[in-house]
């Protein structure tokens, strides 16, 4: 149905404005809370488990918030908006199955070791959770649309990057990487088109993990070569 | 200017639409109207778009405030109300609106087929009314061009049928303007919806001139370029001009809207938006005199040299 490619912007495929957008986590908050405080914890639980390097139970806490999101926001809310709504959502029960499957059959490595990409994941796991759902509310929103872990995407996804940037071996990252980064790109394309100025943290959040996994595989490439 | 002057200017803008057949406005103190080529019935010159300022989900605050857009619109005279299933759920959330406003005499339903597949048109359309909560269309238009060949065919005979008043076809952002020529000529038609606005005019080329001589009724979409135009204004920190006085235009929206509709070969424009206030200024865009050839050419000068 899309013909001519190049006459199309971003803001094409964005059928709702952005105050609509926004309401969809005040209703999500109306619906869900008190669930936030829970989820704050099982974050604080996930991130206690992947220091600990228990990966199996790392990855069914971590299935826990991608699926809560997945269904409550983007069958339940998102997809009335669009039909991105239902795509992610499969594509986020879909995360979670890659994260269980990681979660069985990757080798464990026991207890953490302290390097600069476990403590970057780390960072960014704790900004999904304590910083994110304050730096994406707008100046004009309710604190109760403030966007939380398993809450909604934005800081889902952020948390996700983070612990596997934490506790996953970098061909794992690798692999577990596509799904989060087209919602970071759906959702920059979605928050630049309502000209939001934080638009593009979390595709940067991304990069900066993504590059992360790149050089922690190539320092271990380095490390067990010499 | 003040109340009294406003009704004056009003009354002075009716009178010289009763007075002048030539401008392709029919007589009528309450704000414009213009003939569907095709039938002869009047329709008023601002008709209301959807397309994501109806698209609100099952919020039930915002749907409760679209109601009110819609009824705003119906009360400022409003006829032709567009749609999509492209739209998300802003048919459903007319259908809401117009169950809680009634369905006025003067609704005029224009919705579209959104669907490659070309055996579909039926069941989209059955699908459409029982959203909207009408039993029939008056317009229904082949969105986009999608499958237009399988669509037309279909939309012809239910128009035989008297399931549909009027067919159409539709395009926006200037796309597939040669496809679209080609079909205006070949195919009867009596609706053509395409983009046209004070700064995209490049339809007064070809394709105005081809819906005047074969008798199609243009609606036009995005009159405000997206929201761009309002941007550009903002963006200049532009006064309204002084002449905008003698057109009956106190904001920018009319300015913008009677630039629009003020063309012969247009029947209406169907700005969307989410906001009664801004519904108030886009329909008082019907009232008072239109600009004629010369002042088009003093708004487009206008924003030109912004």
């Amino acid at each position: 149905m899309i013909d001519n490619i190049s006459s199309y912007s971003i803001e094409n495929f964005i059928p709702f404005v952005d105050e609509v957008y926004f309401r969809l986590f005040e209703r999500h908050f109306e619906k869900w809370w008190p669930g936030h405080p829970l989820m704050l914890a099982l974050g604080l639980g996930i991130i206690v488990l992947a220091w600990l390097g228990k990966t199996r139970a790392l990855a069914v806490a971590l299935a826990v918030p991608i699926i809560f999101c997945a269904v409550t926001f983007h069958f339940q809310l998102y997809a009335e908006l669009t039909p991105l709504g239902s795509y992610f959502g499969w594509a986020f029960l879909l995360q979670a199955a890659f994260i269980l499957l990681w979660g069985f059959i990757a080798k464990t490595s026991g207890k953490l070791r302290v390097n600069l990409s476990t403590i970057l994941g780390a960072v960014i796991a704790v900004l999904g959770i304590a910083i994110y759902p304050f730096l994406a509310l707008g100046e004009e929103q309710k604190m109760t649309g403030a966007q939380y872990l398993g809450m909604s995407p934005d800081p889902t996804i952020c948390f996700v990057l983070g612990i596997l940037l934490m506790a996953a071996r970098p061909l794992w990252f690798f692999l577990l990487f596509p799904i989060p980064f087209l919602w970071a790109a759906a959702t920059a394309g979605t928050l630049d088109t309502f000209e939001v100025p934080m638009a593009m943290t979390l595709p940067i959040i991304a990069a900066i993990a993504f590059i992360a996994a790149i050089a922690k595989k190539f320092l271990s490439v380095r490390g067990s070569s010499t | 200017m003040n109340r009294r002057q406003s009704f004056k200017l009003i009354g002075t803008g009716a009178t010289a639409l009763a007075l002048s057949p030539a401008t392709g406005f029919a007589q009528e103190v309450k704000g414009a109207m213009k003939k569907i080529p095709s039938s002869g019935e009047e329709l008023p010159v601002i008709g209301m778009g959807t397309w994501r300022t109806f698209n609100v989900g099952n919020d039930t605050v915002l749907r409760d405030r679209c109601t009110e857009v819609l009824k705003t619109f119906f009360a400022h005279g409003g006829g032709m109300v567009d749609n999509s299933p492209m739209y998300g759920s802003a048919r459903e959330v007319v259908g809401y609106a117009l169950k809680k406003t009634g369905i006025p005499k003067s609704l005029f339903s224009a919705e579209k087929i959104f669907t490659e597949d070309g055996t579909a048109t039926r069941n989209q359309t059955a699908e459409s009314s029982g959203l909207w909560g009408v039993k029939t269309f008056d317009l229904m238009q082949i969105h986009n061009l999608v499958a237009w060949k399988e669509h037309l065919a279909t939309l012809r005979k239910m128009k035989e049928e008297g399931v549909i008043r009027y067919l159409g076809i539709t395009t926006s952002h200037g796309r597939r303007h040669e496809d679209l020529e080609k079909i205006m000529k070949s195919e009867p038609l009596d609706f053509v919806q395409l983009t046209y606005n004070i700064t995209h005019r490049e339809v007064e080329e070809r394709l105005l001139p081809v819906a005047a001589e074969k008798g199609i009724a243009i609606i036009a979409n995005r009159p405000f370029d997206g929201a761009d135009l309002f941007k550009l204004i903002k963006s200049k920190n532009a006064k309204l001009p002084d002449f905008a006085a003698e057109i009956g235009c106190e904001t920018w929206a009319a300015f913008f809207l009677k630039f629009i509709v003020s063309h012969p070969a247009v029947t209406c424009a169907i700005p969307a938006t989410s906001k009664v206030a801004h519904m108030q200024e886009n329909m008082a865009a019907r009232l008072g005199v239109m600009p004629d050839e010369a002042t088009r050419k003093r708004m487009i000068e206008t924003i030109t040299n912004l």
